[in-house]
């Protein structure tokens, strides 16, 4: 099933009216993709790595290249980071492939 | 000449490259409301990382990181990390919003919420937050050339004739094109600004100090506490962090002019791989970091931290080097701002003052109506700039608290099928009164907690319990 089809430039959506009673809606239901649990699991190891974990790295000793040891920890985690992504962007495309393929 | 006149005129040359840049762009296109406004819906991944880089660095990363590197020290780096996660969150979000604006015609934020929840008034309260957020980020980056213009005229100019001409020239700017315009700006800006971060951040402690390492080595000898967290203030620790980079990770791209930028991509797949790669940008700040802790120990006791990554450059360089530092970060403030003014323009006129008020205006009256709002908009933060002065963080995390209140509404909207639309409104009209109640008895933080993040974690608890409490009401098809 398409996700999306083809469409004029102006909205085709109903103009709103004030939907508090049976006037009008409150919830247009909308069909998206949930993203996989493969590439969310991905997506909090930087979360985890660079934000939640901060009492762990910001310390300054010991020094690496000169850097303190946590600025050194972020920019690493940018990297990794970037890394992480880029396994969770392959994860999705092939789901989005095998899913092409089954219909 | 005299050196002030070098530097006033080096940078003078730089933003009319920038200008002429933008006025180019915007000839031989047809200039209707969606083009205006959205570029046709047409760019590919190349011009997309531009706009969206456009928007990363702004002034704020310029002289605010390098501000609060100088007078808080490890607090700055929260800005390292929230910068990489917010296209963490992005990777997951906009190819779905993406999807629904090309299904549903969207332009903007509030055309989101006005098709999901389908109520005008929501969809109006979305714009008005996100306007009055864009007034102390545009107010900052108004501020930020007042800065450099004064500092590169070695004090000749005062800030405030700066300013002024400074929002002359954007109004100019916006006029003359839209959002193409900005994006091909974006290009000269951001090749400028990489140029300058690397080139000061390893040209100025190795002046004072021979090197980065022999820098920070010093600075820890001086000043031992500086870089960790909460380094020169007392409030700012770890609970600060954590709650700081969730709220403005997850804010990012609430901003109505990042949300809006997703619609100009030519397909969800260009904005997943853009979450891959842009985070490698983001780098570039480690490079800023370096100038404001050597100021440090350079030119100490400065009244304001901000003033502090270019008066290390003007003692450090010539004249010349000055204004092309300048140069680059009037325009990292000038695309930015561009940017911001546009989309608040057109949101003030096509979703919040057409709906509500005038019904029957047409898209030509809209975008009349957008482009008057341009010079009133200009003209506010040029007040507030003037009137009203903040470090430039303090300015941007104001506007982080207003955004991410419609994070629990876009999430929820794409993801549950369960939310309604008293249940969102309840639960942004919570946030939000949150924030103003916070912000304005000066409480934030509240021990320790970012208030914004408080009032998130409010805000997404009400949706979750008042969507629970009210019926789903499908639209017929």
């Amino acid at each position: 099933m398409p996700l999306l089809t083809l469409r004029s430039p102006h909205s085709k959506y109903p103009e709103p009216t004030l939907g508090f009673g049976s006037a009008g809606y409150n919830h247009r239901p909308v069909r998206v993709k949930r993203p996989s649990l493969g590439a969310l699991l991905l997506g909090l190891i930087p979360f985890i790595a660079m934000c939640l974990s901060v009492s762990l790295w910001d310390r300054i000793q010991p020094m690496i290249f000169g850097l303190p040891f946590n600025l050194c920890w972020l920019i690493a985690w940018i990297v990794l980071g970037s890394l992480c992504m880029g396994a969770a962007y392959r994860v999705e495309t092939a789901r989005d492939r095998k899913d092409s393929e089954n219909q | 000449m005299s050196p002030s006149a070098i530097s006033l005129t080096t940078i003078f040359v730089i933003v009319a490259a920038g200008v002429a840049i933008g006025f180019l762009a915007g000839v031989h296109r047809k200039m209707d409301l969606e083009q205006w406004t959205v570029g046709g819906r047409g760019f590919g991944a190349a011009l997309m990382f531009l706009l969206m880089a456009g928007e990363v660095y702004t002034t704020f990363s310029f002289l605010g990181a390098s501000g609060w590197a100088y007078s808080r020290g490890g607090p700055t780096l929260y800005i390292m990390a929230y910068l990489t996660l917010a296209y963490v969150v992005s990777f997951f979000i906009l190819p779905p919003i993406w999807e629904l604006g090309r299904k549903y015609g969207m332009q903007t934020q509030s055309d989101f919420f006005s098709m999901r929840f389908g109520n005008k008034y929501l969809a109006g309260f979305v714009c008005l937050v996100g306007i009055a957020s864009f007034i102390p980020y545009l107010q900052l980056q108004i501020t930020g050339v007042g800065i450099i213009v004064s500092i590169a005229s070695f004090d000749g100019i005062g800030r405030t004739p700066a300013m002024v001409i400074s929002v002359a020239l954007l109004v100019a700017f916006v006029f003359a094109s839209g959002v193409r315009a900005v994006a091909w700006v974006s290009v000269l800006k951001d090749v400028l600004m990489v140029l300058a971060a690397v080139s000061i951040g390893i040209g100025i402690p190795h002046i004072h100090f021979g090197g980065i390492g022999p820098m920070f080595a010093a600075l820890v000898r001086s000043r031992p506490t500086h870089l960790t967290m909460p380094g020169a203030t007392t409030n700012l620790g770890h609970t600060w962090y954590v709650s700081t980079v969730l709220l403005t990770s997850l804010g990012f791209y609430m901003w109505p002019h990042a949300f809006g930028a997703a619609f100009t991509a030519k397909s969800g797949d260009t904005l997943r791989r853009n979450a891959v790669v842009m985070p490698l940008y983001t780098i570039t700040l480690a490079f800023i970091f370096f100038v404001g802790f050597t100021a440090v120990l350079v030119v100490p006791g400065l009244p304001n931290g901000d003033l502090s990554l270019l008066t290390i450059v003007r003692q450090s360089f010539p004249p010349w080097f000055l204004g092309v530092i300048g140069g680059a970060g009037a325009l990292t403030a000038m695309v930015p701002a561009a940017i911001f003014i546009l989309t608040a323009a057109t949101l003030f006129a096509k979703n919040l003052y057409r709906p509500i008020f005038a019904p029957a205006m047409t898209d030509d009256q809209v975008a009349i109506l957008a482009r008057v709002m341009v010079v009133v908009l200009g003209l506010i933060s040029l007040l507030l700039a003037i009137y009203k002065s903040a470090t430039l963080v303090g300015l941007l995390l104001t506007g982080y608290a207003g955004v991410t209140q419609f994070f629990p509404g876009v999430v929820l909207g794409l993801y549950w099928k369960r939310v309604t639309m008293p249940g969102v409104s309840a639960g942004m009209i919570a946030g939000v009164a949150t924030v103003i109640f916070l912000m304005l008895s000066h409480r934030d933080p509240l021990y320790g907690w970012s208030a914004g993040f408080l009032a998130l974690c409010l805000n997404f608890l009400i949706a979750t319990v008042v969507s629970r409490l009210t019926p789903v009401l499908v639209v017929p098809e």
